[in-house]
């Protein structure tokens, strides 16, 4: 449930960095998406810790590589 | 048009940009738009080189220039080639061709890479400058080492180490087209908690939180915008409770406070700041509702003044109307409004002369002189701008400009005043005043045929197989400087082609553009051409020459891309008419002879 939860809050995030009609699922990666490059990806992460009020480590930051991915992270980091 | 209004409104938008997803959102939309520019934008090429990750500062600099009326071509050096590509004549960057250099540092990387100690850093920036000075005519910016996080105290040594790579760099290069930025105060104001993150260091390579991407990336446009555009040319300041506390019509000479110790140090304060930007090449005039003579009194006997009376180009001291007196000032300094400063303590002033003049910036003064100083740097009107040893002479130049006039005034006619300057025009190859040649091309914008903005090689190209003439014109008042340059090409084998001619608008009015034109009419015969061919190409700026050719004899040929084109045969008596009381000299590095 919360994972869906999840989804719905990182797309609109998504959307504004990376594409407008991007539609956010568990296996989408880096490679599916043209603009999602190393800076695109510090852009995210930026966002989603604003937005979501959390802060990722260093090694979290580079192991973020799949929605599922960073889905997992965040629930464990209590967001919902 | 609907270019520049989209421009406007991107530029808006970016203005506020507070992260780095706003900042991409902007460039973006500019890029959809087709990165345009400004109408007769100045255009560089910029070289961006760093010892970090400098790919989002690379994304954001095009949109960030043009907000500032700058396009820009940019190259961006790989991460942490800079020594490198600086290092090889051969390199991409040198490629490039860059007008301007970036160098962007980061103490993260050097206090830890093997450059670890101040000694090391600094000679291995200044060799790497040293090889771009001479492999370009670039400018170079070199931003110095930031604090580091944990600078706390001075305990580790690393704010020691700091100022020591800031000292010897500019030590080392102080003679060199290089400017320093030092990121104290940009990292202040931002706050050193939003600054810093490592993390990002660490994933990224980037050594400040990306939000803070749109505040580096101002700072640093800034400074580029600084060294195209001359933003303050002119600061006309009021006296009375301005330069100086109280009213000397009021107080005397000897009333007035200008005490280190207590609040006269506010206006001495003003004082100082004023003569740092005359001595980056500012203009300084007086507009006061005074009595000269009480004026005077002041600057005889105070010696406590920092700026003396001939600091000022010119001074209107009555009781008229400050916009009639800034009307004047313009007037005599052969000044147009665009750069000019407004700076008087009474908003009924101000407001008045807001009124005459919109163009002329009028920042406000506080009531309380404490505060002024730091409002006025807070304006960014004055932000650095590079002087060249020219600039640091024309403060004196515009004063003997001025006392020109006044002779005019009693002269009589203007033929009479004009054969009584006694006026000397030392001609010589482009190439013995480079720095100057490249300036006034940037710079120039009323008197210029054809506002090409070249840097050197591609001036260079043009007089390859055609020649490149400075003139520096003297009068019997003093030394005007290098006052216009004309670069002429070689067409075909009968035709030579003026490229380029641009001439100060300080020096109009005295025929020395006939006396110019001569000159290159010699110097084509010299060539071997028979036709000399002169374009036209019109701009917001340049209407002022409109009908220079036509004047000076030449016949209307055709109109090609935009240009108007003009012909006069050489063997015309009109192309070695001359003007008969401004002598032309010519003058090499080694010796002068009358041609």
């Amino acid at each position: 449930m919360s994972k869906t939860t999840i989804l719905r809050k990182l797309e609109p995030i998504f959307r504004g960095v990376l594409d407008p009609d991007l539609v956010l699922t568990d296996d989408l990666d880096a490679s599916q998406v043209p603009l999602w490059d190393s800076i695109h990806h510090i852009v995210l992460v930026v966002e989603i810790e604003t937005k979501l009020g959390v802060t990722l480590s260093t090694d979290e930051m580079a192991q973020l590589n799949s929605v599922g991915e960073l889905v997992a992270l965040l629930e464990n980091k209590g967001v919902s | 048009m609907g270019k520049s209004r989209e421009l406007d409104a991107i530029s808006t938008r970016y203005a506020s940009a507070g992260s780095l997803q706003q900042l991409f959102s902007c460039v973006r939309d500019y890029e959809a738009a087709g990165s345009p520019t400004p109408t007769d934008a100045p255009r560089i090429r910029l070289a961006l080189a760093g010892n970090y990750s400098t790919q989002m500062l690379a994304k954001g600099f095009p949109l960030a220039l043009a907000a500032r009326g700058i396009a820009a071509d940019l190259y961006e050096s790989p991460y942490n080639q800079w020594r490198i590509e600086l290092l090889d004549p051969a390199s991409a960057l040198y490629g490039f061709k860059p007008t301007h250099i970036l160098l962007a540092f980061t103490s993260v990387e050097f206090a830890f890479a093997s450059l670890r100690n101040a000694e090391a850093v600094a000679a291995a920036i200044t060799g790497a400058v040293e090889a771009a000075c001479k492999a370009t005519d670039a400018h170079i910016v070199v931003t110095l080492p930031e604090p580091l996080a944990d600078e706390i105290s001075d305990s580790n040594g690393a704010y020691a180490w700091r100022r020591e790579v800031g000292d010897k760099l500019r030590a080392a290069l102080a003679s060199k087209r290089v400017s320093f930025l030092d990121p104290d105060p940009l990292i202040r104001a931002c706050g050193a908690k939003a600054w810093f993150d490592d993390r990002f260091y660490d994933s990224a390579k980037l050594p400040f939180h990306p939000d803070r991407t749109p505040a580096m990336l101002g700072w640093l446009a800034d400074a580029i915008a600084g060294l195209v555009i001359q933003r303050c040319k002119l600061v006309v300041v009021d006296l009375d409770d301005t330069l100086w506390g109280g009213r000397v019509g009021d107080d005397g000479f000897e009333g007035l406070d200008l005490d280190p110790a207590g609040k006269g140090r506010h206006f001495l304060r003003l004082q100082a700041f004023l003569k740092s930007l005359q001595e980056k090449g500012v203009i300084l005039a007086i507009a006061s509702k005074n009595n000269p003579r009480l004026v005077e009194e002041v600057f005889a006997n105070r010696p406590e003044m920092i700026l003396r009376r001939e600091d000022f180009a010119a001074a209107e001291i009555h009781w008229e109307p400050k916009s009639a007196s800034l009307a004047r000032i313009l007037d005599r300094l052969k000044l147009s409004t665009a750069g000019v400063v407004f700076l008087d303590d009474n908003p009924v002033e101000r407001a008045e002369v807001s009124r005459r003049f919109p163009d002329i910036a009028v920042p406000e003064l506080a009531d309380d002189p404490a505060q002024r100083v730091p409002m006025l740097i807070a304006t960014g009107l004055f932000d650095r701008r590079v002087a060249t040893r020219e600039s640091g002479a024309r403060n004196r130049m515009y004063a003997e400009n001025a006392e020109r006039d006044s002779a005019l005034q009693a002269a009589g006619s203007l033929e009479e005043f004009l054969r009584q300057l006694d006026m000397v025009l030392e001609t010589c190859a482009i190439d013995e005043a480079r720095e100057r040649a490249l300036e006034l091309i940037q710079k120039t914008n009323q008197f210029n045929l054809t506002t090409r903005r070249y840097n050197w090689s591609e001036l260079a190209a043009i007089v390859r197989e055609g020649f490149g003439r400075c003139y520096r014109l003297k009068d019997k008042f003093g030394d005007n400087g290098i006052i216009s340059i004309a670069a002429v090409s070689r067409a075909s084998a009968s035709d030579a082609s003026i490229d380029l001619w641009l001439m100060s608008c300080r020096v109009l009015g005295r025929k020395v553009e006939d006396a110019i034109m001569a000159d290159l009419a010699a110097c084509a015969r010299a060539l071997g051409a028979r036709r000399l061919i002169g374009e036209y190409i019109p701009t917001a700026k340049n209407e002022l020459v409109s009908e220079l050719y036509p004047r000076l004899g030449f016949t209307r040929l055709d109109d090609r891309d935009g240009a108007v084109r003009y012909i006069l045969p050489l063997d015309d008596p009109r192309a070695s008419a001359g003007v008969e009381f401004i002598r032309t000299v010519h003058r090499t590095a080694h010796a002068t002879e009358v041609a």
